[in-house]
């Protein structure tokens, strides 16, 4: 029983309307067009079909060997620099966290001309006449296992170090004080504790990994569930094979909740921002080959995943490079090239500004409500909006496209406006917002709101007054990584966009589908500049604070 | 100043029933206190009169006013949280003066007040810092000075002191009780601290389980407890089960584990019912040598604690510990360990409550 309101009512009501209509009905619609009479029979026929059974084959493999890799890198990654010494550590973390920002697919490009036919490597052990022939890193499933593995094990590191983080080191060393060996205490103690972190990233990044079309495409590979799917629709050459697509996104769909429901009992939606670079702790130090041995392996690692920034860079800034191990002419045109193609610049601005801003709104609107009152309601608004975190681009991007097409009266006039790219997008990535905001709103004793109220204030302007000067920082952070998030979104704007709406990561991903390969890395080293810039800002923000 | 009725209060928070049918009157300018363990629902009675909690069923009123459906912020109250609940982003001053512009009172006016109350409680030279800048017993009077300088209604405390060191405790507990005079302001305070209840208050109301056990002056329920519960929970106390064995005009004999005790009793007691011997360690007297005389016994010393102003000894009897205090010790030969000693208790000082 709590203070009834209007305030929180009209809160309810108007959040409720929107988690109703931009991710419930998108979601259902698309799922009850694939279970319709008739769509069930097809859906059947299409996934019991040989080809698409083989295209299943190469996706589970693709995926399940992107994360058992991921894990046999990123978890004694993160364990080796949480528990060593190593130098330039805050630096490592850093840069660690890098990578995670940048979607995969701008890995492949970058990728292509390291270890391309004839990219550097090839070139370079060709002119040393280590080889005669190219050897093929990346044209097949195995390049794009490479491409993933290499750009998506931060993601693993990031998740494993914060549930090390957690641990209290009492709990260790009681296990050592009752006679664990080393090896003990890590499977009996530690790993069950980092479990919740391990199984988060497994998640991440099995549903990553199966569902992305776009790392598939860059490197030529299309023997996959989702390059399939996307094509199918994207192409539309006849209405059967969208509805195809649409069986094939839906059945991965279904196996990504599959997973997560196995899993559910160890993710955790609101876990306290799985996406921050966290702080060393005591460490121990190794000295000798031990010691060497653990420096190298996290520098080689972080080195090879920085690879494809410094790459873009070098390639942002290639004029001619064909047939040699670097480029040998070198230009800003690139640079000036994308800045004064405005188009996808503002339409980045303008819909990241309006998405970024409605996270801030959701999520620190919807935090506040599920905390503060009691209503079924809230159970279904929280839901709904922590469902956007399972919920893969693909998906996301083939419900809008339905959910708001010409078909539908009244809606379509959201799907045929630019209006649907912001909304969308902050329904995607409301998630870090919504994290943070939760974690920060907890630390406010209620008391503090109490007290105004018992002075005179009433709910909304007590939340404006009282609630967000204290909770502004920890929720602008949230807000800036959803902002990051926002910027990087690529496999579900690209189903919903319309000519002349295009942001930088789909010019991004046209440039480099129509063989413009140094332009593309001009948009993608700015999207590094914007997202390092982003997460410098946002770690400032959560730093400890007085309460 | 209005006097605050609570009448036939239920509160329900999904299936547990935290207030039982609970009715109180606080006068005008009174102190009560609610008096009990946590859980026992006296924080929930603050905050429903606080109207922080809307009751299940029942009304309150201020004065005739039923106010039970006004929230918080229509109610005109102060309310002084556990843990001060001060705004770490404002100032002392931002957080003093914050009530009084939510009720438009002019610039000038709010100076005149501010200062006023900021000298009342000594923080005249806090006002440009921050909460954080300011120890645990500053901060408590800051949050006492938000809470009255809007003249509130009526003034809550909810376990004010609970935070502070015991020496500042006391301390603030007297100018707590001080200033209400003063300011004539009815006033609830809610505590766990039987002796802050006893000090503080005009009367006092033990609270068990969702319901109020007995309202009485700070004398009255100590030397009087209504219940076996209050007895026990309002200072030392012994206790011993027994069996009326028979009444007289004004005494009951019961038979207990020590033996026979002769108690003066309005109350009607029936011949074998149940009931419990109530008696106060400070009223025990100990003899130096057997008795005869009714009530006394002899037992084995089996604790001795020195507690400064008195010596508290636990005595064992046929395997029934009691309590015995010797205060002034200094004028007594006192007993050791294991040493046998001889005991009175004076039926005069025996209540006995039916259990």
């Amino acid at each position: 029983m709590r203070i009834r309101v209007s305030f929180f009512d009209i809160v309810r009501i108007l959040l409720l309307a929107y988690v109703l209509l931009f991710i419930l009905y998108p979601l259902a619609y698309f799922t009850f067009n694939v279970i319709s009479p008739g769509g069930l029979r097809e859906f059947i026929n299409t996934v019991t079909s040989p080809l698409f059974i083989s295209l299943l084959r190469n996706s589970i493999f693709v995926s399940l060997s992107v994360t058992a890799l991921t894990l046999l890198i990123g978890v004694p990654y993160a364990y080796s620099l949480h528990r060593y010494k190593i130098r330039g550590k805050e630096l490592v973390l850093a840069l660690t966290f890098l990578p995670v920002m940048v979607p995969p697919f701008v890995g492949a490009l970058s990728l292509i001309f390291l270890l391309g036919r004839f990219g550097t490597i090839n070139l370079l052990l060709l002119e040393a006449g280590l080889i005669s022939r190219p050897i093929n890193f990346l044209y097949g499933l195995h390049g794009v296992i490479l491409v993933e593995t290499l750009t998506l094990f931060p993601w693993m590191a990031i998740n494993v170090y914060n549930s090390l983080l957690k641990i209290d080191r009492s709990l260790e060393e009681a296990a050592e004080s009752l006679g664990a060996t080393p090896l003990t205490r890590f499977s009996t103690v530690t790993l069950p504790l980092i479990a919740p972190g391990v199984l988060t990233g497994v998640f991440m990044i099995f549903s990553f990994s199966f569902t992305d079309y776009a790392t598939p495409i860059v490197v030529g590979q299309y023997q996959l569930l989702a390059p399939q799917a996307f094509i199918n629709v994207q192409q539309a050459i006849s209405e059967e094979r969208v509805r195809i697509g649409s069986y094939i996104v839906f059945f991965m769909l279904v196996v990504v909740l599959a997973v997560f429901f196995a899993m559910r009992k160890y993710i955790r939606l609101r876990e306290y921002a799985s996406l921050r670079i966290p702080r060393p702790v005591e460490e121990l130090s190794l000295t000798g080959v031990r010691g060497a041995a653990v420096s190298f392996g996290v520098y080689t690692m972080l080195a090879l995943s920085l690879l494809p920034h410094i790459y873009a860079f070098i390639i942002s800034l290639s004029r001619i490079w064909s047939f040699s191990p670097f480029p040998t002419a070198y230009t800003l045109d690139n640079f000036v090239k994308i800045l004064t193609a405005t188009a996808p610049l503002t339409n980045t601005a303008v819909y990241s500004f309006l998405a970024t801003l409605l996270c801030f709104v959701i999520g620190s609107l919807s935090s506040y409500l599920v905390l503060r009152t009691e209503n079924p309601l809230n159970w279904l608004i929280d839901s709904l909006l922590s469902i956007m975190f399972i919920v893969p681009g693909i998906v996301v991007g083939i419900s809008y496209l339905f959910a708001f097409s010409w078909r539908i009266p009244v809606l379509n006039l959201i799907g045929s406006t630019w209006i649907i790219m912001p909304l969308m997008l902050a329904t995607r990535r409301i998630t870090y917002t919504l994290r943070y905001s939760f974690a920060t709103l907890l630390t406010i004793r209620r008391s503090l709101e109490e007290a105004a109220y018992v002075l005179g204030e009433k709910p909304s302007l007590t939340f404006l007054k009282i609630v967000m000067p204290n909770a502004i920082f920890g929720i602008l952070a949230g807000t800036l990584f959803s902002f990051i998030e926002i910027i990087n979104e690529l496999t579900a704007s690209l189903f919903i966009y319309k000519p002349g709406w295009e942001t930088i990561t789909i010019q991004l991903f046209i440039e480099i589908t129509s063989g413009h390969p140094s332009t593309a890395a001009a948009y993608a080293v700015l999207l590094f500049l914007i997202s390092g810039v982003s997460t410098f800002i946002a770690t400032r923000l959560v730093k400890p604070r007085r309460v | 100043m209005v006097r605050v009725s609570v009448r036939n209060l239920w509160m329900r928070f999904g299936d547990v029933t935290a207030l039982k049918n609970i009715s109180l009157e606080v006068n005008e300018g009174e102190l009560v206190t609610l008096l009990g363990p946590s859980g026992c629902g006296k924080t929930t009675l603050l905050r429903i009169i606080a109207g922080l909690y809307k009751p299940t069923s029942g009304r309150v009123y201020f004065d005739n006013e039923d106010v039970t459906d006004k929230p918080p912020w229509e109610r005109n109250v102060g309310l002084v949280f556990q843990d001060y609940a001060l705004w770490p982003h404002m100032t002392v001053f931002d957080n003093i003066v914050y009530g009084l512009k939510r009720r438009g009172v002019p610039k000038s006016e709010i100076n005149e007040r501010v200062e006023n109350v900021s000298s009342l409680l000594g923080i005249s030279e806090l006002l440009k810092r921050y909460p954080h800048q300011l120890s645990g017993g500053q901060q408590q009077r800051v949050a006492l000075a938000r809470a009255l300088v809007i003249n509130p209604s009526v003034l809550l405390l909810d376990e004010p002191l609970s935070n502070l060191d015991a020496k500042i405790r006391v301390n603030v507990r007297t100018e707590i009780r001080k200033l209400q005079k003063k300011l004539k302001i009815t006033t609830i305070y809610v505590t766990h601290d039987q002796e802050e209840a006893l000090v503080l208050s005009d009367r006092v109301a033990v609270m068990r389980m969702g319901e109020v056990e007995q309202v009485g002056t700070p004398f009255e329920v100590y030397y009087n407890p209504g219940s076996a519960y209050v007895a026990d929970f309002i200072g030392q106390v012994n206790m011993l089960q027994g069996e009326v064995r028979s009444t007289r005009e004004g005494e009951v004999l019961l038979e207990t584990a020590i033996g026979p005790l002769l108690a003066r009793s309005y109350d009607a007691f029936q011949p074998g019912s149940k009931a419990y011997a109530v008696f106060r360690p400070e009223y025990v007297e100990v003899l130096r040598e057997p008795s005869d005389d009714f009530n006394a016994f002899q037992g084995v010393v089996d604790v001795i604690q020195f507690l400064g102003n008195m010596v508290r000894v636990e005595v064992r009897i046929n395997d029934v510990p009691l309590k015995v205090e010797i205060h002034k010790p200094l004028n007594f030969k006192l007993p050791q360990v294991e040493e046998r000693i001889y005991l009175r208790v004076p039926p005069e000082h025996i209540r006995v409550l039916s259990r």
